[in-house]
């Protein structure tokens, strides 16, 4: 039962396939263009986590912690033009949800 | 161990100082691009926001300098910033690419300014930052710093694309773009994250012994793979290939050329790079413990390139407007692309001189095609291929030179584009990949329809109204002719081809 009692690489790399996948999941399952970009920062936040955990663990140096940061810093700058985008369609269509945008593929 | 670290020492930091000073030596187009970004936003938003075109003209020649100071690049292969960039003659004939691809798009953006709207200082601004993006991605050595350029690229170009907020099909364009773009960017960063716990180093260059080490496994497999989705995104490559006609047909005419070129010009950069990264020498594809390929990239870049030729030629097929058929014919344009990257061959680079060269001819030839459409439309006042009726008659210099661009673009002599179609076929029967040239020439069999049938309409059916249109600007004549001549040069002279014969890559 050692896998209980000792936190090691694995365990975070688990955590991290499964955010990848719910993120994933969300992303196709979901019609509300929010609920989409949430899904987003979880691919995103999958993939820091993957980073810090390899840094701590494989590497050994600060690499990974400094490619976190990044990654954060770049899902605050993505979430903000997305969140834009999505109110732009809002005011034309009245609605998030992106099953309406649908004028271009007919 | 902390403690160790924290102590400063002044020799390493010293001598990183005097790293940083002499990489800023092999810098210098991308500063002039980045204060020319930041001079565009800020006249824009403290002088004035009416006079559009002195931000138009700050934009162009903030890009001249900084073509100028790329041709001027020292061409001694080296690393920039400790190992984050490599300035070699590969990223700075990408570089050269983008950037006469932007000083068109500049142009074009006059052209098509009413098109465009307002704040069209904000626009060139964003414009510079997605150039600044692109500039790096083709130079870039390091998969954090690839991430970055990759995102910085993107982000700006969801902007671009959404700048026509009072457009509904702008807006509905600009969001499939960004949503899908952010979804692809993050499967190439989990992508790397795995690539960094394999080697522990962030290095591009720490990929070749991987490739050998890491032989048999799957981990490596998904990882490599999911790279190559995200950089398919940008290329608008299959299976990433979905979201290019709506957003080709949402966007400002300007900002669809822009993206058709540029962004797919620097995609190809990384992904050239990379692809000769993972090559350990002579073999490609990873070979099992009993010799046998595992993964064997060569065959899944060359059914990627067949399948994304196929689909872009048959959908493009049945479309009614020019710019959502030119949009499947860059989709089309990219598999021709990824046949010369699938014949890779890192010993003797015959595959990235068919690429480097292709992607030179269809930056002219898809600029030219765009910047027709866009003198067309502003007579025409519409897209629809059905609006290019007798236009051979009504406006024939910009007729004519469309049908320049159309034959450049199916690839016939005596243009470009037969040219650079020959080089890439030549560097897939050389590698032996013969089914795929076949693939080849039964697509641009079946692109020779849907190109020739707006010369068709250009020329052998008639409109109610015979009347000729007014002549273009002279903005309109100068670009179309000048984005022609060297689709017919370059044809001619092989000194181009010659340019693209001693690219190196560094490492």
């Amino acid at each position: 039962m050692s896998f209980l009692t000792e936190i090691g690489l694995n365990h975070f790399l688990v955590v991290s396939a499964l955010m990848f996948t719910l993120g994933m999941m969300i992303v196709v399952m979901r019609r509300n263009a929010v609920a989409v970009l949430m899904g987003i920062e979880l691919l995103l936040n999958s993939a820091a986590l993957n980073f810090v955990a390899f840094s701590r663990y494989v590497s050994h140096d600060l690499n990974g912690h400094l490619a976190a940061i990044f990654i954060i810093v770049v899902a605050a700058a993505e979430a903000t033009i997305i969140l834009a985008i999505i109110l732009n369609i809002f005011s034309h269509n009245h609605s998030v949800n992106v099953d309406e945008a649908d004028l271009l593929s007919q | 161990m902390l403690a160790a670290t924290k102590q400063l020492d002044t020799k390493a930091f010293a001598e990183f100082v005097s790293g940083v000073g002499d990489s800023v030596a092999g810098f210098w187009p991308e500063i002039v691009l980045g204060i020319t970004l930041c001079a565009v936003l800020l006249y824009d938003l403290v002088l004035s926001r009416e006079r559009s075109k002195n931000t138009a003209y700050m934009a162009f020649g903030g890009t001249l300098l900084s073509l100028a100071l790329v041709f001027m690049l020292p061409s001694e292969p080296r690393s920039l910033f400790s190992g984050m960039l490599a300035l070699d003659s590969f990223s700075t004939f990408f570089k050269a690419v983008i950037l006469i691809g932007t000083l068109v798009t500049v142009a074009l953006t006059q052209l098509d300014k009413e098109n465009i709207g307002a704040r069209l200082g904000e626009y060139y601004g964003i414009l510079l930052a997605a150039v600044l993006g692109m500039m790096l991605m083709a130079s870039s050595t390091n998969m954090i710093m690839i991430y970055l350029a990759v995102e910085l690229a993107s982000l700006s170009s969801y902007v671009i694309v959404a700048h026509r907020r009072q457009s509904r099909i702008g807006s509905e364009a600009s969001l499939k773009y960004a949503i899908y773009g952010s979804v692809a960017s993050a499967l190439m960063l989990y992508g790397i994250s795995l690539l960094f716990g394999m080697t522990g180093s962030l290095s591009v260059m720490g990929l070749a012994d991987l490739g050998i080490r890491m032989a048999t496994d799957v981990g490596f497999g998904i990882a490599v793979g999911l790279v190559l989705a995200g950089l398919a995104y940008k290329m608008a490559a299959f299976p990433m290939h979905f979201w290019v006609p709506d957003v080709y047909q949402g966007a400002p005419t300007a900002v669809t050329a822009f993206l058709s070129v540029a962004s797919k010009t620097a995609a190809f950069a990384i992904l050239l790079r990379f692809m000769a990264s993972l090559d350990p020498g002579s073999a490609t594809g990873i070979k099992m413990a009993d010799g046998g390929l595992f993964l064997d990239w060569t065959s899944i870049l060359a059914v990627a390139a067949a399948v994304t030729m196929t689909l872009g030629n048959l959908a493009a097929l049945f479309q009614t407007n020019i710019k959502r058929m030119l949009g499947y014919s860059s989709i089309a344009h990219a598999g021709y692309i990824l046949m010369g990257v699938a014949a890779l061959e890192v010993s003797d680079y015959a595959g990235f001189k068919a690429v480097a060269f292709y992607l030179l001819v269809y930056l002219f030839t898809n600029l030219g095609a765009f910047a027709v459409v866009i003198v067309v439309s502003n007579q025409v006042k519409s897209e629809e291929i059905e609006a290019y009726k007798g236009l051979g008659t009504r406006m024939w210099l910009p007729a004519l030179l469309l049908t320049i661009f159309l034959f450049s673009l199916i690839g016939m002599p005596p243009t470009a584009g037969f040219t650079g179609k020959f080089l890439l076929f030549r560097a897939a029967i050389d590698k032996g990949l013969y089914w795929l040239a076949i693939m080849g020439g039964i697509n641009t069999a079946v692109s020779v329809y849907y190109y020739m049938r707006i010369l068709k309409f250009m020329y052998l059916e008639d409109s109610a109204e015979k009347t000729p249109y007014p002549a273009p600007c002279l903005l309109g004549k100068v670009l179309t002719v000048g984005l022609a001549l060297p689709v017919l040069l370059l044809f001619f002279l092989g000194a181009a081809a010659g340019w693209t014969k001693n690219l190196s890559l560094l490492g």
